[in-house]
């Protein structure tokens, strides 16, 4: 291409140069100082990101005793960490937790929110590790696994186990999208598939294992079943117990109107004891009735006498067997007594707190997992190897008729803060991708409009006009992308390169409209034997439109 | 000076110049005659280059255009000066710079430059508009101002694609003034392509009629014009009997 040997090459190459450095400052500059002030609004409403580690929710009538007990408690595990009292939401004070670098363990953070149990009203905590993704919806076992693989993964600090979910605490932001995909791929393309053996029915896991290895041949296969104490379905029962706050109130409701009602039978026992301290026999009631009516009393005795007979019997019904039993009396002490302790048991269970509540879950969690993993195995296999599958190649290698279900591995949360923060990462990005397409075609249109216009003029350059046009817009465009960071959604790096080749292409075409050039005067150079470069340097750019190609020549040309 | 050999150049279907072949020596005045779009601008326009030719060969001094590179062409170039019928000056650029710039370009210094420059525009009567811009001047003036352009670099050939056509009638006599002059001067060879018959009866050596891309008469003027062998020359002789 004749107009490059001359020297005007050079100048065209630092015109690029520049303006790809000054682009990339500018979209990079401006992005930044976007993200910058969304970021801002986003700490004013969220608070700053780190200032704290975990909120412990402890009911309010308990503050008091949590306010001194927490910070003492967790001064044992380690003397930094700092305790801030928070306001009081729904019933629950909340105690903001700062912890030391040191903690920032898997082990540390665990043992430490098992010490949180025994805090005076302790009514559940939540992590707030920044920056994190959390895994929830997890099998214990699964969760159990998925730590071990997620501890490993490049960018993870820590792994936390807690519940059904799975925090992994990250090094940085930065890796939030590369670990979230990481654990994606762990889950995504999976199930678990829960096998239930009939109620006293002896487990053959392994055979169970084995049966699906061979019979099935997934590309997955792993017994993620709960271990014995750590959960699996107590767990799930644990949570199904937590969640019944509904059913709790009910019970409440319930203890209430039984002590109601055993006091009024109480009041009704006390009423009817002197009539039924006069309860007579069949025979004795014959004879009392025989004197009212021997004596002349009149209706009156005949009466009073057939009331007691009534009354007598009807007691006697109420009172069913166990009168009857008796040989005709009602044992009334008995019923005193059984009336007294159900008005006291009602009393009980409305002092009960939830905190007994929970105490009464692990020790659920405690007595009985043996009894449950014993008749259920959980594991994880592909998508494509369906539960009626499992359950078929099990009973034909087992003989042992159990029942499959399939239910989703774990779903991949980032924290809020960390999709905030995700998503002002992609606004700047996209913002930066933005400017710097912008101030490619700025510079293609103002600086390069003018070269490509006049070089269709001048036959040693016509032909390589395209490759010029594509090559400049590439660079401008792709490299200004790329230095930016720019990042608009499906177009990479290699996208803008190719997207600015093809803008250079779209301007080249419309290059005599965006920068009419003097055809005549370039000829006239021509004429005059002037070079390519030299006609730009001296006709072409100098009327061109101002940028920065017109800026840099301004000092290089001949006729100022 | 110049010799053009076959020339041929096609647009396309149209075929523009078709064989055509001529010669102008040394301080002759040559005038290119013919109707419009008989390939006239174009055989100019192919011998410098400005266009190229599809096929023939264009001999300055005896070496051939076509046979040079880039930079041989460009030496060529300055040695040959031409002049637009649209003037074709740098808007941007005073007069003096107009007429310098070629020269500085090849590489003249510009004190030297200018002065020649300055020598040019005093050949044409206009070194008083030296430092006013193109857009400042007359048709006339604009077209003397590209005259003087085209002569600072002291060309061996002046090759002239009608230079009073764009012009209004009361300015081309100045124009037509300064071809004569320079037509007398004998110190360069001009190729004239123009539609000035009086001025081709005057001042020409030779006049060249070409139709449909060829030459088809050529001699001197009172031979062309009053004995005309062809219905073009015809045409000019009852103009310039008129």
């Amino acid at each position: 291409m004749s107009l490059f040997q001359s020297d005007f090459w050079k100048d065209y190459i630092v015109v690029i140069l520049l303006t790809v450095i000054l682009g990339a400052g500018v979209a990079a500059g401006a992005s930044r100082a976007l993200e910058a002030f969304l970021g801002a609004a986003v700490q004013a409403l969220l608070g700053e990101a780190g200032q704290y580690d975990l909120i412990v929710h402890v009911r309010e009538s308990s503050r008091s005793a949590a306010a001194a007990d927490l910070p003492r408690r967790l001064a044992e595990v380690h003397p930094d960490i700092l305790v801030r009292e928070g306001v009081a939401l729904a019933g629950n004070a909340n105690f903001f937790v700062k912890l030391p670098e040191a903690l920032y363990t898997q082990a540390a953070l665990e043992q430490l929110a098992a010490r949180l149990s025994a805090v005076p009203g302790f009514n559940g905590y939540s992590w707030m590790l920044e920056p994190s993704i959390t895994v929830t919806g997890l099998r214990a076992g699964m969760r159990d696994l998925l730590a071990l693989e997620a501890a490993r993964l490049p960018g993870v600090r820590a792994v936390v186990r807690h519940g059904a979910s799975l925090t992994v605490l990250l090094t940085s932001v930065e890796e939030q999208r590369a670990v979230a995909e990481a654990l994606e791929r762990r889950l995504s393309g999976r199930h678990i598939v829960e096998l239930r053996w009939p109620e006293g029915a002896a487990a053959d896991v392994e055979g169970a294992v084995r049966a699906v290895a061979e019979r099935l041949q997934p590309r997955t296969l792993r017994d993620v079943t709960s271990a014995p104490g750590t959960g699996g379905s107590l767990e799930r029962l644990g949570a199904e117990l937590a969640g019944a706050a509904e059913q709790w109130q009910k019970l409440l409701e319930a203890g209430a109107a039984a002590a109601e009602a055993a006091e009024k039978l109480g009041a009704l026992l006390d009423a009817l004891e002197p009539a039924l301290a006069l309860a007579e026999t069949p025979e004795q009631q014959g004879e009392r009735l025989s004197e009212a009516v021997r004596s002349g009393d009149g209706a009156d005795a005949v009466g009073q006498a057939l009331f007691r007979v009534v009354l007598t019997n009807v007691l006697q019904a109420l009172a069913g067997e166990a009168a009857a039993a008796g040989g005709g009396t009602l044992p009334l002490h008995e019923l005193r007594a059984a009336l007294q302790a159900l008005a006291e048991d009602a009393v009980a269970l409305r002092q009960l707190q939830e905190e007994d509540v929970y105490a009464a879950f692990e020790t659920l969690r405690e007595l009985l997992p043996a009894a449950a993993g014993a008749t259920v195995a959980e594991l994880l296999v592909d998508e494509a190897v369906t539960p009626e599958a499992v359950a078929e190649a099990v009973r034909e290698a087992t003989g042992q008729a159990v029942e499959a279900y399939a239910s989703s591995p774990g779903v991949v949360t980032p924290n809020p803060r960390g999709v905030v923060v995700e998503l002002l990462a992609n606004a700047r990005r996209a913002v930066a991708g933005l400017i710097a397409v912008a101030v490619g075609l700025a510079a293609l249109v103002l600086d390069h409009a003018a070269v490509l216009a006049a070089a269709e003029h001048m036959p040693g350059s016509r032909r390589g006009r395209p490759w010029l046009a594509a090559l400049s817009g590439a660079a401008l465009v792709g490299a200004t992308y790329a230095l930016a960071g720019g990042g608009i959604p499906y177009v990479g790096p290699g996208a803008a390169f190719v997207l600015g080749a093809a803008l250079g292409l779209l301007v080249m075409a419309g290059a005599r409209r965006f920068s009419p050039v003097a055809e005549e005067e370039i000829v006239a150079g021509q004429a005059l034997g002037l070079s390519d470069g030299q006609i730009m340097r001296e006709i072409v750019v100098p009327a061109g439109r101002p940028g920065l190609m017109t800026l840099l020549n301004a000092r290089r040309r001949t006729f100022r | 000076m110049l010799q053009v050999v076959d020339l041929h150049k096609r647009f396309g279907d149209r075929v523009a110049l078709n064989g055509v072949s001529l010669s102008v020596a040394p301080g002759e005045t040559v005038v290119v005659m013919g109707p419009s779009g008989c390939g006239k601008s174009t055989l100019l326009r192919c011998i410098n280059r400005l266009i190229e030719p599809d096929a023939g060969d264009v001999f300055l001094a005896g070496r051939s255009l076509r046979a040079m590179n880039e930079a041989e062409l460009r030496a060529a170039r300055r040695e040959i000066g031409f002049v637009f019928q649209h003037f074709h000056l740098i808007e941007r650029l005073s007069v003096l710079d107009n007429a310098a710039l070629g020269l500085v370009m090849a590489g003249m210094p510009r004190e030297e430059a200018e002065a020649r420059a300055l020598a040019a525009l005093e050949r044409v009567q206009l070194a008083s508009e030296a430092n006013r811009f193109p857009h400042q001047l007359s048709g006339g003036q604009r077209q003397r101002a590209a005259i003087a352009r085209a002569l600072a670099g002291g060309p061996r050939l002046m090759l002239w694609d009608e230079p009073t056509a764009a012009l209004d009638p009361v300015l081309v006599g100045e124009v037509l003034d300064v071809m004569e002059e320079l037509a007398q001067e004998r110190s360069t060879a001009m190729l004239i392509v123009t539609h000035e018959v009086r001025f081709a009866a005057g001042a020409a050596d030779r006049v060249v009629l070409m139709e449909e891309g060829r030459v088809v008469d050529e001699g001197p003027p009172a031979v062309v014009f009053g004995q005309p062998q062809t219905n073009v020359a015809r045409q000019y002789g009852r103009l310039l009997a008129r």
